[in-house]
């Protein structure tokens, strides 16, 4: 844009610097001074001194300076400040002239040169008569310079020079053109500066030195004018902080001015100069907080200081600057590295300026309404000689005229209605969306997304205004769902409306159409007669007809807008709109609801649409249908108009096709489920509704789902915490709260009518094949077809369980590794009515423990539902739990041949092995044989054949066998030695003969064997008679491989008499035997006790007795004496 | 005297919300509306302080030219929202508080009527054009009309109440 009357001026916004112009260089074609003049503007970075450069030739006219007033008696200012002066000092008055010059100092032509360059000098020293500038004096030279002090000539012809130029020695410098040209200059630089600040120093003194010759009563002007001068030198003399002391007091000076509606505009022109420097400066010190409040402090004493009524759009404009740079300073700073937060920040400022930017708008709306007739006054009373004002913020027409009167109110009247005119053609809209979208930048930076939707709902509505329609819209559409989402109905009906204007206005007929929808919804606050008029214009443009203009719309725009619409009217296709309604809040509601959360097959599946509507005339609607996962189901649930072929017809549906306000509408769908969809899940996707007729425009409403639109989810939480009881409705009618969404239902298999008997035995006993019969019997009314059973052990068990469990369907042969835990789909065949079916089912179990199994029995049907046939697979499945058990428990022990119970046995001496066989099975067992395998260890004493064939075991009934054993001398083995194994087969009692017998292998204990040295045993009879002679021997093995020293004793016992050796010594030889023979006679009847063999063998004392009496009987039972004889007599008798 | 209060459900919906110069209602609703950017900023900023320590004074959540905008939370996250005229110089901190305490007071009679629905919107009975009785909103048992919908109807009570002309504290 280009800069307007209320932009301030470049000088005053730019950053003071210090003013050098550069005399006598060449730039052009000279290598060497172009280079020098590079050097002092190239990278002017922050390090440098501030200093803006300037190249002039030598003889440059400077301003002229006004001759000094001697006295400010007679002297009336004409206005506060001039409007070049602040040019004049940045850009035209030097506070440096630098003259360079050519000389070497053993130049051959001194005099000559020098002489010239005094010329130079005194040239520019004409051209500045009367200003304080400096001048100062640069050679360049080829040759670098000798250090001070050691090159006599330099130092005298310097002297010299100074001399003719009658410059003092500080203002001379040599400027060596060698390889440190960039050093030289920043030297160079850094002294210029320091003359720059003298200069301005001398300046802000003679500004001051004005200030005695001033009275309060005339001189009003100057105060503030002296002021601001003062400041500004010393901004130019980068003393900021004295600058800002003197524009603070030069901004109080300003409002101590009396004002008057002739120079308020000066008054305020110059206090929004003397604040923005302020304000700047303030933000320069980083003290942003100051800059804040005087900014607050100009504004509440300026807010007020309108000035002239007809002018007031001026005020606006005024403020709406004001915040505007206010805004800039303080986003610039911020670009600095200052922080600003959500409550302050830029963005504000920019809101307000475009706040005051409207404001104007509508000012300059009423006060500028004037005629066409109106002309432009001429001559232009705005018109200046010069073309531009003298001082700042006066009038034109009345520059310079301090008297508050109107010295000629017409001239007052034509310049008041050139500047109206000129209002006219400011394009506001411009304006105020550029600020209102830098401030939307500003709040989105500081997390303020509802300050930001507002102001682009502001920007919109600008756009509206400014007749930019597709930009409203876009901006408009882009907030409105934020608003939605959170609930504020006003709101978002207020923007609702200016977007139904807009897309009215460009014939949008989408858009039109689904702002009416929303407009007409429960979220409008709108009244009922506006939403009356909207439902009419909408069921108008349903009708491919145009609407009428929306209120308050613009005359011509609407013209335009209806020629669209005819348009619009003519042109055929792309006549079907699909809105979908999930992202706002259409006039009508719909939810769907399946009646069940699950449906067999052999039903039809029900469900019912609700639609309310919320607009305040009966609509008519042409079809509703509803949209499932599985398409298939799409035809069977719509609704449509009768074709207008039938209008007889048409009639009837009407009432049906049509939704009254507040009214809840149900409608009932039902279809038939597929077969392949049993335990699938049905959903609905979507409910479409068709408002108007293909024919001419229709609009189809899309819910998702089963209904529901962006504000349903909130009602449905509040409904739901409600308490409130419902009044009472007539029948048929529902509360629309109380109607809950079920958009999706499960579709499960239609119910068996078949029963499933199991019977069997439990508990299964380890390893056998355990018998299940399933009996399936047929209940339904026509034959059932394709049977089929899945049984065995039910799949989601333990792991182990699946290998340890074996299914079989013959029992005849036990089954192995190979067969499956599972059975599956074993065909049965067909089933009459009633008819019965048996299935025997084998189950080998290997592990004791719990198994759940299932038996599915699956078949299918023909069924009719709703006069279609349907195949129907239906299943009933049981489950039962069978504990596995031992059949029974094995007991294994050793005994010597005397029945004792071993430890431990001796080599190569005959024990026992001795098996218990105890029955835990709650049925009757049938051992059918056993098996002794032995180890190769052990060897039979006698034959090894079983002793339980075919005996039958009750429950806790149990079966012994004994075998006699003898184990060879193994040596000293860990652990023992092995026995062998002990195999029964056997079978349920009860079982058929078919059925397999099992096998369960023991494995038999180790055994300990131990060596000894002696082995002792007797040869006796069964039993002794008294008075009868009763022979014993005693055999006496030697088992060790050295001789044997034994010592025998043979104590008496009162029973007996006996005769043989009673004590004796002697050796047995290794592996030999001895025999020791014994008379015993025995003196009475009964149980009695021999006399007892002692052995004491010298070699191994630890071979006692007791170990002895293992092997040797130590009593017999003796017979009374015979009267076997007597008997024999008493028969012969 | 405020020239605009509102009452902002948790979800920042408004269940309330009421301006003297009613001709320009909507500015005010934007007003509000927007000041709940910096009640959210404030909101979290105050984190998870202990329930009682907590200030439920927001104070003043942002200036306009004209107005002042000041905010006050209760522990279940409603919001109150009042805006005051920024010439207003009478109205210090401490009457800010005072009002705010009044309003949470009525706001605490109103969810003390068994008859209504908490996150429904509030009806006042406040006759629209009198005197604006701001801070307080005095409720009766709330009318069964359409939940969502701006204006407030005074429709007959379901229950067949008469509606009662006086606040619910007097219960």
């Amino acid at each position: 844009m280009s800069p307007t009357q209320w932009d301030f001026p470049v000088e005053l916004c730019c950053r003071p610097m210090a003013f050098v112009t550069l005399t006598g260089l060449d730039v052009v074609y000279n290598a060497v001074h172009r280079a020098v003049w590079d050097a002092f503007c190239a990278n002017r970075r922050a390090d440098r001194v501030p200093i803006s450069f300037k190249v002039l030739p030598g003889d440059h006219e400077y301003p002229k300076c006004r001759p000094k007033r001697t006295s400010y008696e007679w002297y009336i200012p004409k206005g506060i400040l001039k409007t070049g002066w602040m040019n004049k000092h940045l850009n035209l008055v030097p506070a440096l002239v630098v003259v360079f010059y050519e000389l070497d100092w053993d130049e051959p032509q001194w005099k000559e040169k020098q002489s010239e360059c005094a010329t130079r000098v005194e040239i520019v020293r004409q051209s500045l008569q009367g200003r304080n500038t400096k001048v100062a004096v640069v050679l360049i030279q080829k040759k670098t310079p000798l250090p001070p002090g050691e090159d006599v000539t330099a130092s005298e012809r310097a002297a010299a020079l100074c001399n003719a130029c009658e410059l003092s020695g500080k203002s001379l410098f040599v400027l060596p053109h060698t390889d440190h040209l960039v050093g030289y200059i920043i030297r160079l630089e850094n002294a210029f500066y320091e003359h720059a600040q003298t200069y301005y120093y001398t300046e802000i003194r003679r500004v001051k030195s004005h200030k005695e010759f001033l009275n309060k009563t005339t001189h009003q002007l100057l105060f503030v004018r002296h002021q601001f001068k003062i400041a500004f030198f010393s901004e130019l003399k980068q003393d900021t902080q004295n600058a800002l002391k003197n524009y603070r007091t030069a901004y109080n000076l300003v409002h101590e001015l009396r004002a008057h509606e002739t120079n308020i505009l000066e008054i305020k022109t110059m206090a929004g100069f003397i604040n923005y420097k302020i304000c700047r400066l303030c933000f320069q010190h980083n003290t942003p907080l100051d800059a804040i409040a005087q900014f607050r402090k100009h504004i509440d004493l300026c807010k007020k200081k309108i000035g002239s009524a007809e002018l007031s759009f001026e005020h606006a404009a005024w403020m709406s600057k004001q915040f505007q740079a206010f805004g800039d300073l303080f986003d610039e700073a911020i670009k600095l590295g200052l922080t600003a937060i959500q409550t302050q920040n830029p963005g504000f400022y920019y809101q307000q300026a475009a706040y005051y930017a409207q404001e104007r708008k509508q000012l300059a709306k009423t006060l500028c309404n004037h005629e066409a007739s109106v002309m432009y006054p001429n001559p232009d009373p705005l018109e200046t000689q010069t073309g531009v004002l003298d001082f700042y913020g006066q009038r034109s027409w009345r520059q310079g005229v301090l008297s508050f009167d109107l010295s000629d109110p017409e001239k007052e009247k034509v310049g008041i209605l050139a500047i109206q005119l000129k209002e006219r053609s400011v394009v506001h809209s411009e304006i105020i969306i550029t600020l209102l979208s830098n401030a939307v930048a500003q709040f989105k930076k500081y997390k303020c997304p509802r300050m930001k939707s507002h102001l682009m709902v502001q920007m919109g509505e600008e756009y509206y205004y400014a007749k930019d329609y597709t930009k409203a819209l876009k901006l408009l559409d882009y907030v409105m769902c934020d608003y939605r989402s959170e609930g504020w109905w006003t709101l978002l009906t207020s923007i609702l409306t200016t977007a139904l204007k807009c897309s009215y206005l460009m014939a949008q007929l989408k858009d039109y159409i689904t702002y009416s929808l929303e407009l007409l919804g429960r979220a409008s606050t709108l009244k009922e007669d506006q939403k009356s008029r909207i439902e009419k214009n909408l069921i108008n443009v349903l009708m491919n007809e145009s609407p009428d203009p929306e209120p308050d719309c613009d005359i011509l725009a609407v013209k335009t807008a209806q020629k669209l619409w005819a348009d619009r009217v003519s042109l055929a296709g792309s006549n079907v709109f699909t809105i979908g309604v999930q992202d706002f809040v259409p006039f009508v509601q719909c939810k769907a609801k399946f009646h069940a959360p699950s449906f067999h097959v052999d039903v039809p599946v029900r469900f019912d649409v609700y639609l309310k509507a919320d607009c305040p005339h009966p609509i008519r609607f042409s079809k509703l249908c509803v949209s499932f996962n599985n398409q298939e189901y799409n035809q069977f649930c719509v609704i449509e108009e009768a074709t207008k072929a039938s209008e007889v017809l048409e009639n009837l549906t009407q009432g049906k096709m049509c939704l009254v306000p507040g009214k809840t509408r149900k409608f009932l769908f039902k279809f038939v489920a597929k077969t392949e969809d049993v335990g699938k899940k049905i959903e609905i996707t979507s409910v479409d509704l068709v408002l108007g007729h293909e024919s001419g425009r229709c609009v189809v409403l899309n819910w998702q789902g089963g209904g529901g639109d962006a504000a349903s989810s909130q009602e449905a939480l509040q409904a739901s915490r409600s308490f409130k009881r419902r009044p009472k409705l007539p029948d048929n009618e529902l509360h629309w709260d109380s109607i809950v969404i079920q958009a999706s239902t499960m579709i499960i298999s239609r119910v068996p009518n078949i029963s499933v008997h199991l019977r069997h035995d439990p508990p299964a006993l380890t390893n056998e094949m355990y018998c299940l019969v399933v009996t399936v019997q047929s209940h339904e009314k026509t034959q059932i077809r394709d049977v089929k059973l899945t049984a065995g052990l039910k799949p989601g068990q333990d792991a182990n369980l699946t290998q340890k469990t074996h299914v079989s369907l013959h029992g005849t042969e036990l089954c192995d590794e190979s067969y499956p835990a599972l059975l599956t789909d074993i065909p049965i065949g067909d089933l009459h009515p009633g008819e019965q079916l048996e299935k025997m089912l084998y189950v080998r179990c290997g592990t004791v423990g719990s198994r759940m199994f299932l038996v599915y029995v699956s078949y299918l049907i023909n069924t009719t539902i709703e006069d279609k046939e349907i195949v129907c697979k239906c299943h009933k499945d049981e489950t039962v739990t069978i504990e596995t058990v031992f059949p029974f428990d094995v007991a294994v022990k050793f005994v010597s041949t005397k029945f004792e119970h071993l430890e431990r046995v001796y080599a190569d001496i005959p024990f026992l092995l001795m098996t218990d066989l105890l029955s835990a099975s709650p049925w009757a067992l049938t051992i059918v044989s056993s098996e002794l395998q032995l180890a190769p260890s052990m060897t039979p004493v006698d034959q090894l054949e079983s002793q339980v064939d075919k005996v039958v075991l009750q429950t806790g009934e149990s079966a012994s066998e004994c075998f006699c054993l003898r184990c060879p001398s193994v040596g000293n083995v860990e652990g023992g030695v092995a026995t062998g194994h002990y195999i029964i087969s056997w079978k349920r009692t009860s079982a058929m003969g078919n059925v397999p017998v099992i096998s369960t292998a023991i494995t038999l204990p180790h055994v300990i064997v131990e060596n000894i040295p002696l082995h002792v045993n007797a040869d006796l009879p069964s039993f002794g008679r008294v008075r009868e002679s009763l022979p014993v021997k005693y055999h006496l093995q030697n088992k060790t491989n050295l001789v044997q020293d034994v010592e025998i004793s043979v104590e008496p016992s009162d029973a007996f008499m006996f005769s043989g050796l009673k004590q004796i010594r002697l050796r047995i030889l290794p592996g030999t035997e001895q025999e020791m023979l014994y008379n015993f006679y025995p003196l009475m009847a009964g149980y009695q006790q021999l006399p007892s063999l002692h052995v004491n063998l010298l070699r191994f004392p630890h071979f006692t007795n007791q170990l002895l009496r293992r092997f040797i009987p130590t009593s017999i039972f003796v017979k009374p004496q015979g009267r076997l004889m007597d008997d024999a007599s008493i028969a012969a008798a | 005297m405020a020239v605009c209060v509102a009452v902002i459900a948790k979800e920042n919906y408004p269940l309330y919300i009421r301006s003297a110069p009613t001709e320009n209602e909507l500015k005010f609703h934007y007003m509000v509306h927007t000041s709940l950017d910096v009640v959210d900023e404030k909101i979290s900023a105050m984190g998870k302080a202990l329930v009682d320590q907590r200030e439920l004074y927001l104070g003043l959540l942002y200036p306009t030219e004209d107005y002042k905008v000041y905010g006050y939370v209760t522990n279940s996250k409603v919001k109150f929202v009042m805006v005051v005229d920024s010439s207003n110089t009478a109205l210090r901190d401490n009457e800010i508080r005072s009002m705010f305490r009044k309003l949470h007071n009525s706001y605490t009679d109103v969810m003390c009527n068994p008859f209504y629905n908490p996150g429904d919107r509030i009806q006042s009975s406040g006759s629209d054009a009198a005197e604006p009785g701001f801070p307080v909103i005095t409720t009766w048992i709330p009318t069964c009309e359409k939940r969502m919908g701006g204006r407030p109807g005074h429709g007959p009570c379901p229950l067949g109440f008469p509606r009662m002309p006086r606040p619910l504290t007097a219960w």
